[in-house]
């Protein structure tokens, strides 16, 4: 009866900051424990050595499949084409991101292409070429 | 008497939310979202390319290299394409048994959807435009998409 700090007989101020620690220490677990976990980095790349600086040399009407071959290398690929024949040289970088948290995990996974191409009339002379190169642009990341 | 009510009912709540935390921290609860893409975006033609009129030239010179070349009975095909694989997972159960590889109390959802952006273009073997279709996948909703009966 008529006693100030309560039934336990602690201060109300104390009382408080029992309290408020309590809060805090809960709230340290419940972020300590959602935020445990683990993450895993990986990357791929299938490789085929063209150099973009030959691209330069090109000259179509005279750059015949020969010089092509000795300038990029044997193709990945040799397309039959309705007039002619299409040279295709590719590579590849794949970027992968695992996070493992404690309800929730995340996975990101990211291919992208350097691309050539080479069209060649049946003369195997070249008559037009593309290309791409975006394989830089594969990246780590998340889902969202 | 009222006090002691009181306290019980503390005791329940805290009970229960242990109960709750237990079971959701020892991985019976979990989802997992996954992404995946191939390929850059693809450029929407709009009206840059015209039927009989844009060359093969044009169009490399534009686009890049396309994913694929492929020969069709006197036409030529060239394909420009970006896949884009999304998953979302839901799992829950109880493992038990999924150390020493027995079966576990598991019930799990799981939704999995590839959508394509493709650019197709048609040439004649003069290397001119004579068709092309575009179709942008990945502008369809994840979920719409995944649970719709339809085939398209």
């Amino acid at each position: 009866m008529g006693n100030d700090h309560g039934e336990a007989g602690i201060h109300p101020r104390l009382r408080r900051i029992i309290v408020e620690l309590s809060r805090v220490r809960f709230i340290i677990i419940i972020v300590t424990a959602l935020c445990c976990g683990c993450a895993a980095f990986g990357k791929n790349k299938e490789v085929q050595t063209f150099s973009a600086a030959s691209i330069d040399k090109l000259v179509p009407g005279q750059t015949t499949a020969a010089d092509v071959t000795q300038m990029f290398g044997a193709p990945l690929q040799v397309v039959k084409m309705s007039n002619g024949n299409a040279y295709v040289y590719k590579r590849s970088v794949a970027k992968g991101t695992v996070v493992w948290l404690l309800l929730i995990s995340f996975g990101n996974y990211e291919k992208q292409y350097d691309q050539l191409i080479f069209f060649f009339n049946d003369k195997d002379i070249l008559t037009h070429y593309g290309a791409s190169f975006n394989a830089d642009e594969a990246s780590y990341g998340f889902p969202f | 008497m009222q006090m002691r009510h009181h306290m019980d009912f503390r005791f329940k709540i805290i009970i229960l939310l242990g109960g709750i935390s237990i079971f959701l921290f020892v991985g019976c609860v979990s989802y997992q979202m996954v992404k995946s893409v191939e390929g850059s975006p693809v450029i929407s033609p709009g009206t840059t390319l015209v039927i009989g009129k844009t060359t093969l030239y044009d169009v490399l010179f534009r686009f890049g290299a396309p994913n694929q070349v492929i020969e069709m009975e006197g036409r030529n095909l060239i394909l420009y394409e970006r896949i884009l694989y999304r998953q979302n997972a839901l799992t829950i159960g109880i493992p038990v048994m999924g150390e020493i590889g027995g079966p576990n109390f598991d019930f799990s959802a799981r939704g999995g959807l590839t959508r394509y952006d493709t650019l197709a273009l048609f040439f004649t073997p003069d290397h001119i435009l004579c068709d092309m279709v575009c179709e942008r996948g990945s502008h369809r909703p994840y979920l719409k998409s995944l649970f719709s009966d339809k085939e398209k």
